[in-house]
This record gives structure tokens, sequence and C-alpha cells, in this order.
């Protein structure tokens, strides 16, 4: 079974391989994924030269495992899409909590622009 | 009773919506979640929701939305992104976050105080873990009385909150009324507002005890877990019977102070599970508008009492979705009646506001946002904390009231660190959740069940409460049904 960057294998011990192509995936959003579906394998993630691994093994004894696989390799995605927006957005949450929580107005009508673009620059850049 | 679709501003569906390069916006942060197997719950920095399905939260993050578009139009006004230029969402946003967090600068309204652990019922979840109604040795002293309305008057709250639990306060009632007298005395001189609730089965009320609570404004609060057999089942006690000398409380409470002087709570056990609705039709007969359907608590005897208590989640949702329900049929037959729990789920979910519920507080509300004295002089960060030091593990006793300071306890380690540590804004699992901007940190409950004050949110069953809370009440939302205007209504 293969999805585009993703290629899965099955071991005898019940365990499965997932395995995501490091051009597409980050090792972060694989780990928030990997949490998640911790209640329900034990999970173990290697890092190859150009892919990373993740062997899932169902903690109990389970009929749905290639849909619980399915859904972790979903939840890749949607945590692929949460960095993207944590990334982007970074900057602007700083900005929102500081003028939040200060009785002054942070947000200089006239420096806002230069500001918040320099910021912004940077924050994107480390994001990719 | 089928409906015609009603058009919901926050689910839109797909229509020629994308373009086929980026936009010029800028993403404002959010969260998502899912739904169901098709859609998504966005929320926005404060808590403002868009359901969508994935193609559309792809196209927003992408920035091929077409301007005009319904979606793009639904996202921009709920602030999910900003149009260059553009300065008055990130003001708006700021002023409603703050808003959201105003309760923190309160800081400790809630002060309980347990003025005796000696009790004359034997609950089957009593959470206090009672001790025999002469057990003597357990009734707080004038001294540590005393520091304990000191205590509370160190919080620089505006409205004071001050609860008596026990054990059955009443067994005590001197002590009360010394601390009610107290407590009015220096409220006064320190022109302060201190609102003040006994915590109690009513089994003992009694006229003198009913004079001196109107002359003090003393209010009352009661436990009413349902009709007769289930809640002498769940308190029985070998003295009275419990679900009679409760009733008959509610009702000499009403006639001396007022029907708006006595709340009532209950607890789910195992028996109730199958009886939501003679549950509801319990309170609504004795004249309550609403109730607080309240699964147990894992401390005290609850902990003990293994079956007789004890049900999963999906059986506790089950009752829940089967009582909300009810409620929500009777007031379409125009009996007025809430559920509380919805209710002040649905005040984070949709009110500029925040809530001071304990339980769903972050930074967690334990210490700032109630606090316990014991009978002992002990001070412990929550009730449930208080609990577990009757279980033996002190671990959130946070100093003792005779020698400790106030700067000493609400600094304590244990204290800031377990604050810090569990904000969901940064723990795993819940800070990428898209119902974090609703939901909370229960350190206590999960230190109790899981032995971590963080947890470990996929087997958390704090969490997999509330996920299914917040999306059955968003499906209920988006359905068009009558039901969501009335779950609306239940917003104060």
């Amino acid at each position: 079974m293969a999805q585009s960057g993703i290629a899965t294998d099955d071991l005898s011990d019940g365990s499965r391989v997932v395995t995501f192509d490091a051009a597409l995936y980050k090792s972060s959003a694989v780990k928030k994924a990997a949490y998640k579906y911790g209640g329900l394998f034990y999970v173990l993630i290697a890092q190859r030269d150009d892919h990373i691994e993740v062997r899932l093994k169902p903690k109990e004894p389970c009929t749905s495992t290639d849909a619980l696989v399915g859904a972790f390799c979903n939840e890749v995605l949607d945590q692929e899409l949460r960095e993207t927006i944590a990334g982007e957005t970074a900057g602007i949450r700083d900005l929102l909590l500081a003028q939040a929580f200060s009785k002054t107005t942070l947000i200089d009508p006239e420096l806002e622009t230069s500001e918040y673009d320099t910021e912004h620059s940077a924050d994107s850049s480390e994001g990719q | 009773m089928p409906t015609s679709p009603l058009f919901s501003p926050r689910h839109f569906p797909l229509q020629n919506d994308f373009l086929p390069q980026k936009g010029a916006y800028r993403l404002l942060p959010f969260r998502f979640i899912s739904l169901d197997a098709q859609q998504y719950v966005l929320t926005n920095f404060v808590g403002e929701y868009c359901v969508v399905e994935r193609e559309n939260l792809q196209a927003l993050v992408a920035k091929t939305l077409r301007p005009g578009s319904a979606a793009y139009s639904a996202f921009k006004s709920r602030h999910f992104f900003f149009e260059e230029g553009e300065t008055s969402a990130l003001h708006l946003l700021a002023t409603k976050y703050r808003t959201k967090q105003a309760p923190l600068v309160e800081f400790t309204s809630l002060h309980m105080i347990v003025p005796t652990l000696r009790c004359n019922t034997s609950c089957i979840y009593c959470q206090a873990s009672h001790k025999g109604a002469a057990a003597a040795s357990c009734d707080m002293t004038e001294a540590t009385a005393d520091r304990a309305i000191e205590f509370m008057f160190s919080s620089p709250s505006s409205h004071l909150k001050l609860e008596f639990q026990g054990g059955e306060p009443l067994l005590n009632f001197d002590m009360v009324r010394y601390i009610v007298e107290y407590t009015r005395r220096r409220e006064a001189e320190l022109g302060r507002n201190v609102s003040i609730v006994i915590c109690s089965n009513l089994a003992l009320i009694s006229e003198p005890i009913l004079q001196f609570c109107e002359k003090n404004n003393v209010h009352f609060s009661t436990s009413l877990d349902g009709p007769l057999d289930l809640h002498n089942h769940n308190r029985p006690s070998v003295e009275f019977d419990s679900y009679e000398r409760a009733s008959a409380g509610i009702v000499r409470v009403r006639e001396a102070l007022g029907i708006r002087a006595i709340s009532a709570l209950m607890t789910t056990t195992q028996a109730s599970l199958l009886r939501p609705k003679e549950i509801v039709d319990e309170y609504v007969g004795q004249g309550f508008t609403s109730i607080f359907l309240r699964p147990i608590n894992p401390y005290g005897f609850a902990s003990k009492a293994g079956a007789l208590t004890h049900y999963s989640v999906n059986e506790w949702m089950e009752f829940y979705k089967t009582a909300l329900d009810y409620i929500i049929d009777l007031n379409m037959r125009g009996i007025r009646f809430r559920e509380e729990y919805a209710a002040l789920l649905l005040r984070r979910m949709l009110s500029p506001y925040g809530t001071g519920y304990v339980d769903l507080q972050s930074p967690a509300g334990i210490g700032i946002s109630g606090i316990l004295f014991n009978h002992d002089g002990n001070v412990y960060a929550s009730d449930e904390s208080r609990m577990l030091g009757e279980m033996g593990d002190s671990h959130f006793r946070l100093g003792n009231l005779l020698h400790d300071s106030y700067e000493d306890m609400m600094l304590s380690d244990v204290l800031v660190e377990t604050l810090r540590d569990t904000m969901t804004e940064g723990v795993p699992g819940c800070s990428d959740c898209g119902f974090q901007p609703y939901c909370g940190s229960d350190p206590v409950r999960h230190y109790r069940l899981q032995g971590d004050v963080v947890g470990f949110k996929p087997t958390s069953e704090f969490c997999q409460r509330h996920l299914a809370l917040f999306r059955h009440l968003i499906g209920i939302l988006e359905s068009g049904s009558p039901a969501a205007d009335i779950l609306k209504g239940w917003i104060y």
C-alpha cells in the first residue's frame, strides 16, 4: 500500500511500518502525530537518509489496524498544516499577546507596518 | 420533528471559492480539530469558530480563497486572516483575548472551608472520605478559622465567595456561625463583598439555622441525585431518609430565604446511567430551573467503591446526550430548563467572556480560582486536592494556616510549578487542539488518574470527555434545528 510520500509495511508481530518522505514531511509533525496515537500504538520513530520511518505496534489486539494507520497518516498531514500555520503566525501571536496584556498601545500606527514586516519576514523564513 | 435546513453562517459550502494563485492576506493564529469524518472545527485566537471541509481549510492556509466568496467572508469576519494594511483585526483580537482572560486578574474568588469532617450520611462516592458524626477531633478550631478568614481577605478578588464544605457543615453549626459572623464583621470593616454558601444535605436544617442564614444572607447548596430510590442508593444514612430530608429541606430553605437561596448538584453513579430522564424530571418536579449533570470524581470513597460508581467516558456521554436531548425537548414544550455543564461550555464557546469554572481554566484554577481550608488548618489547592490529602497523598497541600503565610502558600513550588507546567497553551496534545480556547487544565485529576499533573492526553478521560462534549454541542449548534437556539439561550 503506498500513497504520495508514504509507504507502509506489515511485520509479523502485528506492527506496521510507515515511511514518510523527509522532503515532504517534517519530523516534528510526525512526532506530534505519534503522540496523538500513543494511546493506541507503541511508536518508534527513526530518521533514515531521505525518509522518516515510523513503527506502529498496536497496544491491544486490533481488527482495524489498517484504518488506524491510515488515520495516523492523515494526522501527520494535519500536523504539517498546523506547523505551517504556527510558523506563519508566530510573530502575530506574540504581538497579540503583548497587546492584550499591556495597558499601552503597542501597535503604533506609524511604526506598525515596518516593525511587523520585519518580524514577519524573519518568522516566515524560520518556519520554512 | 423535521425542520427545513437553515443557513448557518459558520458552515458554508464549496462554491468556486478558490483562486489559482495565492491571494493577498495574512493568516492570524488559529487551531483546528476534526468534527467528524468530513468536517473540521477551526477556532481563532479567541475561540470563535467555523466548521468547514478540509478543502476550505487547505485553501485558507494556501491563500487561494477567492475574495468575496462565502468562505473568504466568513474567515475574514471571524479573524482567521487579515488583509494588507488592515489593523482593526489585531486590535479586536487583542481586546477579546484580554476580556477572555479577565478572570485571572480577579485571582482567588472561591474559598472553601471545612468546619468539620464529620458527616451523617455515607455517600457511596463521598469525595471527602467522611468521618462518623461523633468524631469531634475532625472539627475546626476558632484559631484556625480566624486565620482562614484573614487568608480569604488577602485575595484581591472583588467577589469573594465563602463556601462551607464537609463533612456535613451543619454538624458543627457553632463553627459555621462563628465564621459567618467573623466574616461579615471583617467584610464591613474592609469594605469587601462576600457571598456565603453552605453545602449541606439539609438533614439538620432548623428554624434557628434558617433565621441566622436570613439575617446574614447565607445561601445553601445541596445534593439531589434523582428520584427517592436512586438518591438514597447514592447517599444512604443509617439515621434518616436522605431523600426525604433533602426534599423537605429544599422547601424549607425556599420558604425562609427565597427561591434563589438554594441550588442543587447531582453526581452521576453507575446506578444513574440508565435513568437520565427520571433525574431531570426530579429536578423539574422539585422546582429547579436547571441541573448540572456531573460525572463522578475519582477521589475519596468513589475510588474505593469500584463498580458501584465507575463507568467509561462513552457510558457517561450516552447518559449525558440522552438527558440533554430530553432537556431540549422540555424546552420545546415550553418548560424553561437549563443544563449547566452545557451552559458553561457554551459560554466559553460563544461569548467573549471567560468563566470562573475551576476545572476548565488555563492556567489551571487550583489555588488561583479556588482554594480549600481543611478543618485541621491544612490549605489545599482545590477540593479535589483535599480529597487526595484525605487519601494520604498531600501532593497539593500548600501549607497550614497556623504555620505558613499567605505569600508562602500562594507562591509555593507545588502551586506555581503546577500552574506553569499545565497551561494548555503549551502542553502536548492541548497546544494544537482546536478546542483549546474552550478547554482547561485539571492537574489534580490527571495526577490522580495518570500520575502526572500534565497527563497523557490520548488516554485522558478528562480530554476524551471534553472532546466529546465540544463535538456534540457544535453538532447541535450546526444542525440548524431549533435545538441550536435553545442552547444559545442558555448563555448568561
